[in-house]
């Protein structure tokens, strides 16, 4: 489409009503500078990547030595990475780490998931901006509070607490799963807050339009239809808790266990190991590089990756799809 | 009048039930102000050792604390500008007291003589250079060029000049450096508005106290007379600066002493409660504790080394992370394309980001532990050296990735919310992409990113894991001085003394050692907040 | 000219004369503002936009390859709807596009701009504020200053007093029947009287993106060719 017009334009020296070139060198910044821009965003990419290259390489080194197999790990009942058991081997099976995990998971929902919610529905609809303006700033806190903090506070103060009433070990599980619970209470608000805020007003309107009370639409319209975001926060804040790793390594102790049963109540009362924990407690033990020990933190954190990368990606996926309603 | 009948029974019952509602989700959003009220209360009361206060000492300074908290609060309450100048001024001296800790410790690292060298040698021409070039077109570049050439030149002189500096005392290379271009400072920005007089008088009394402070105050070992000059510069510049534009703007400066009379009221009542005889305090958290690396003995414990580890991972770990955040930041949001194969990539990315932000931090450990720390070499290459377990390298390597997600997401945010008119304005002008972006979004967004940064400093200073996980030292005895050190951090020194056996470490020495974790992340929360209420006002 | 599959422009032909106010009138949704913004390439930041033939400027096809968007829209300047001033002083505001174009910056050329946007006299003084605290009125005749500074060939308006009062607006159609001494003018309207008030020419879309009648204001307006026009004008249109 080049036109004679164009041809002689070209020949002009750069003036001011060139539409067709910039100052020297401005177009090859530009460039330059998008490119510097990507990088940092495929360096992301790299840390992911670096990850699972990280577990999957630990790990397959941990499988290939004679000790233990895949299925050994996954099914074995007894966790001794570091000392040797009474037939003189060192043990690794996974399912007593995955037991104390549990439980501490079951304790800290029980905790915070009905909590949160009633916090996220009292901020969203009930407070004033005053009241907001006292809550938000102490939950924001409440979630910068280091998790090694809330391990001394469960250790020093609601386990001497709960001493008053139960017979309860020093390192116990359930004081672990109360502060994980208080730990992620804010994330359950948050995320059920603007979930809970994003339901368009009109919907509030018409109920109130056919006679319902605050209470009615409350609970039969708002939260029902934020219904995914509100799960979305519940299985974000569940797989925090799988990975929470100091609260419970301070608070619930280090000696990983079976569950009990039929005496169910003693899993909260005795002392546990998660595999968050287990890691920490190989990491300090201080045996040093190639050894089984320190090559089953690897495996472990992948099972603990595995089981927090799937968690995201479906709170991910269920929070995509209340986005999509409104 | 059946209907109304009717119609009040329903009301009343259902009235019943809302309230209870409401009550109930009340105490659930309380739970956690009453936990978090329940922690500071444990940790405070245990560092500052009032167990060992008998109750009439506690009460007459705690009535004194409180009789000049509520004064403060009731005046204030009456007049908006005291009320604001009164929070603005505590949230300026907090902030000043974190910018302090971060300029002791950079000092300590750096050491007075290599600052001075690099002062003298290339900030201070710079500095000058910016001054005194009036055309804006060219003063960018020649500042550059002088710092980059200053740059140089100190590197390459390096030996002789920290000699040249070590002979000074360092107090005396910080009033050089700081202290009287500071001054300068001061009076190039006041002389026009508010007079000659005026500005030689805050000029002048700024040398004056940059000479009295070493002289006069003592400073107790491991700090220098040079440190607390550092030190006292950073904690007071922000009030500084607040004070000069209230009084530019003609507002009273009445409320700026709030914090003043706060702590006076409990200084005030510490003297008279020591006067009445009873039993005092014995706090953990003092000067010594926080001045003194670990020991045997519970009463000479300290903090120091890993306090200066803490910052000194803080440091390298945001001149690493934030760029490179904010970076892709701007990528995903600017230049991202999103439609596509292309744009299937790049929400990839995205969902790739938030999935790294739930990734545990223990994990990332591993990550720092087998890459960062003990490197990755394809067959004969090293693409990456290893920078060995446990040092300070490695630990800011680690918690940077760590904190990458987090900070990326929130600079996201922060650049969505300028508005695309602005953008769409500055293209119609014939703006390029870089053009449009430093000179409309990145303006704009800088509060929100700030904000976002800051933040995850806050949640990187107490991360232990991940630095167990690459072998950190839980108890150094000299703070870190050069990157290849090895490094112990807060949370790491407090985890090994709730495993000491004497019972007054795990008491007293614990709480003293979680309250300064907890204020240092309180404090830099507070400066986030603070930007971002700024922000939000202007708006 | 396509968003992705829809259609918004269907062959539209039209010569746009130097130096005279030509207005682009029809009901909403016509396409105007999509028409607009192929006269500058803002298009292009349209991930879906697509674009067929030609837009010639001095000759040139501003959609030949050898053209750089961007040193095009430094001739042709543009003032949006909705006034979009940056949050800075209004003197940087009117700096703008000389820093953006790597011109020195002096205070006479800021001064002219105000003074042909004419908003010289309520500003004097106040350079250093923020564009922020001016009226509406005053934000759209500074995004006026701002577009001029850089002295462009043609300015693009798209409804630039739809968002003002009545005052403010008399003051900006006052401003383009000025500026169209200097520069080349296309302004958007959905105002039919404004149109004939201040344009030389006037071009009408309808629904779905047609061109369907350009002429002189004068004809359009008492005389239309087409019976639609003719019903659009008079109001008896949907
Ligand atoms: N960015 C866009 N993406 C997709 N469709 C668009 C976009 N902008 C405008 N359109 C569509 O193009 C048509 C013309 O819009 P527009 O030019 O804004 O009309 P007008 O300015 O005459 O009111 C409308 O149907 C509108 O929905
Ligand atoms: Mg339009």
């Amino acid at each position: 489409m080049s036109t004679p017009e164009e041809t002689a334009r070209a020949d002009q020296p750069a003036d001011a009503t060139d539409i067709t070139s910039r100052k020297a060198g401005e177009i090859q910044l530009d460039t330059a500078v998008r490119y510097v821009f990507a990088a940092c965003g495929v360096l992301t990419v790299l840390v992911t990547a670096g990850i699972i290259y990280v577990l999957i390489d630990g790990a397959q080194v941990f499988f290939a030595s004679d000790i233990v197999d895949v299925q050994g790990f996954l099914t074995g009942n007894t966790w001794k990475p570091t000392s040797k058991t009474g037939d003189g081997t060192y043990k690794f099976g996974i399912l007593p780490l995955v037991s104390g995990t549990l439980i501490i998971v079951v304790t800290s929902a029980v905790i915070a998931l009905p909590t949160g919610l009633g916090a996220a529905i009292y901020l969203s609809e009930y407070a004033s901006p005053r009241t907001r303006a006292i809550f938000k700033p102490t939950l924001e806190i409440l979630a910068g509070v280091p998790t090694i903090v809330y391990g001394f506070f469960a250790l020093f103060f609601i386990t001497p607490f709960l001493d008053n009433f139960f017979q309860i070990r020093t390192f116990n599980a359930l004081s672990a799963g109360i502060v994980v619970g208080i730990m992620i209470i804010p994330m359950v608000s948050s995320i059920s807050e603007d979930a809970i805020s994003a339901v368009p007003n009109s919907l509030r309107e018409a109920a109130y339009g056919l006679g319902s009370t605050k209470f009615e639409t409350t609970t039969r319209v708002v939260v029902p239809s934020a219904l995914s975001g509100i799960i979305s926060s519940y299985v974000l804040a569940l797989s925090r808790a799988i990975g929470e790793t100091m609260a419970v390594t301070v608070a619930a102790g280090q000696s990983a266990k079976m569950p009990f049963y039929p005496n169910v109540e003693q899993n909260l009362l005795q002392s546990i190991e998660t595999i968050t924990a287990a890691m920490i407690n190989v990491a300090s033990a201080d045996i040093g590089g190639n050894t089984p020990a320190y090559d089953s933190m690897f495996a472990l954190g992948l099972a603990l990756f595995g089981m927090t990368f799937v968690m995201n990606l479906v709170a991910e996926y269920i929070a995509g799809r209340y986005r999509e309603e409104y | 009048m059946a209907t109304v009948d009717r119609l009040t029974f329903t009301n009343g019952l259902s009235k019943l039930k809302g309230a209870a509602f409401r009550l109930v989700c009340l105490g659930a959003t309380a739970v956690g102000v009453l936990a978090l009220a329940a922690l500071l209360l444990t940790v405070t009361w245990g560092a500052l050792g009032f167990d060992a206060a008998h109750p009439v000492w506690i009460l007459v300074v705690l009535t004194a604390t409180g009789l000049s908290t509520g004064g403060v609060v009731t005046y204030a309450r009456r007049d908006e500008t005291v009320k604001l100048a009164a929070i603005s001024s505590t949230a300026a001296l907090i902030g000043g007291a974190v910018l302090g800790v971060f300029a002791v410790v950079f000092q300590l690292i750096v050491t007075p003589s290599v600052w001075a060298a690099y002062a003298g040698g290339a900030l201070l021409p710079a500095l000058v250079t910016a001054l005194v070039i009036p055309n804006r077109r060219y003063r960018l570049p020649a500042t550059a060029a002088v710092l980059v050439g200053g740059g140089v030149v100190a590197t390459v002189a390096l030996d002789t000049l920290t000699e040249l500096a070590g002979a000074a005392d360092p107090w005396l290379l910080y009033l050089l450096t700081i202290v009287v271009p500071l001054a300068v400072l001061v009076w190039t920005r006041v002389e026009p508005t508010a007079g000659r007089r005026r500005a030689g008088l805050l000029a002048g009394g700024l040398v004056l106290a940059g000479v009295a402070v070493p002289l006069l105050t003592p400073a107790p070992d491991p700090l220098t007379p040079g440190l607390v000059l550092v030190f006292g510069l950073a904690l007071f510049s922000p009030l500084g600066v607040l004070a000069w534009r209230r009084f530019r703007n003609g507002q009273s400066n009445v409320g700026l002493a709030a914090p003043l009379v706060i702590v006076g009221g409990a200084v005030v009542g510490v003297v008279i409660a020591n006067a009445t005889g009873f039993a005092a305090a014995d706090p953990w958290l003092d000067w010594q504790f926080l001045t003194s690396p670990h020991s045997r003995l519970p009463e000479d414990a300290g903090l120091y080394p890993a306090v200066v580890g803490s910052f000194f991972i803080m440091m390298v770990m945001a001149a690493f992370a934030f760029p490179v955040s904010v970076g892709a930041a701007i990528y995903l949001e600017e230049y991202a394309p999103s439609t596509g194969w292309r744009g299937r990539i790049v929400q990839l990315i995205q969902v790739n980001i938030a999935n790294l932000a739930g990734v545990p931090s223990v994990v990332y450990g591993l990550l720092g532990l087998a890459i960062i720390a003990r490197g990755v070499s394809l067959g004969p290459f090293a693409l990456w050296p290893g920078t060995g377990t446990g040092v300070v390298t490695t630990a800011a390597f680690t918690l940077g990735l760590l904190i990458m997600p987090i900070t990326i997401i929130s600079a996201q945010e922060a650049i969505r919310a300028v508005p695309d008119a602005h953008r769409r304005a500055s293209y119609a002008m014939g703006a390029s992409d870089w053009h449009t972006l430093r000179n409309v979004v990145l303006p704009e967004a800088l509060p929100g990113i700030l904000t976002g940064t800051i933040l995850s400093l806050g949640r990187a200073i107490g991360e232990t894991a991940p630095l167990i996980m690459i072998g950190a030292a839980t108890t150094v005895y000299s703070p870190p001085t050069s990157l290849n050190d090895s490094v112990s951090a807060m949370p790491m020194q407090i985890y090994a003394w709730a495993g000491e056996f004497i019972a007054d470490f795990r008491t007293g020495v614990l709480s003293a050692g979680v309250l300064t974790l907890l204020l240092a992340m309180l404090a830099i929360n507070a400066v986030a907040i603070l930007v971002r209420n700024r922000y939000e006002r202007n708006q | 000219m396509w968003y992705g599959d829809d259609r918004a422009l269907h062959d539209v032909d039209m010569d746009i004369p130097e130096h005279r106010v030509t207005a682009i009138i029809g009901p909403s949704g016509c396409g105007k503002s999509t028409f607009l913004r192929c006269l500058n390439r803002m298009n292009d930041m349209v991930e879906s936009a697509r674009i067929e033939g030609a837009v010639r400027f001095d000759g040139t096809d501003i959609y030949d390859d050898a053209v750089d968007p961007i040193a095009l829209r430094r001739q042709i300047g543009m003032v949006f709807q909705h006034p979009n001033p940056f949050p800075k002083s209004i003197y940087d505001n009117v700096a703008y596009g000389l820093r953006v174009q790597d011109e020195p910056v002096d205070d006479d050329v800021v001064e002219t701009a105000l003074r042909r946007a004419a908003l010289w006299e309520e500003v004097e003084g106040q350079l250093d504020t923020s564009a922020l605290e001016l009226s509406g009125g005053q934000q759209q005749r500074l995004c006026i200053a701002r577009a001029i500074a850089v002295d462009p060939d043609v300015i693009l308006m798209d409804e630039p007093a739809s968002a003002l009062d009545p005052v403010a607006t008399a003051k900006i159609e006052d401003l383009i029947e000025e500026l169209a001494e200097e520069y080349t003018v296309v302004i958007v309207t959905h105002n039919m009287q404004q149109a004939a008030r201040i344009s030389d020419i006037t071009a009408v879309f309808l629904t779905g993106g047609n061109l369907v009648e350009i002429d002189r204001t004068e004809t359009v307006f008492k005389n239309p060719a087409h019976e639609r026009v003719e019903e659009y004008i008079t109001g008896q249109f949907g």
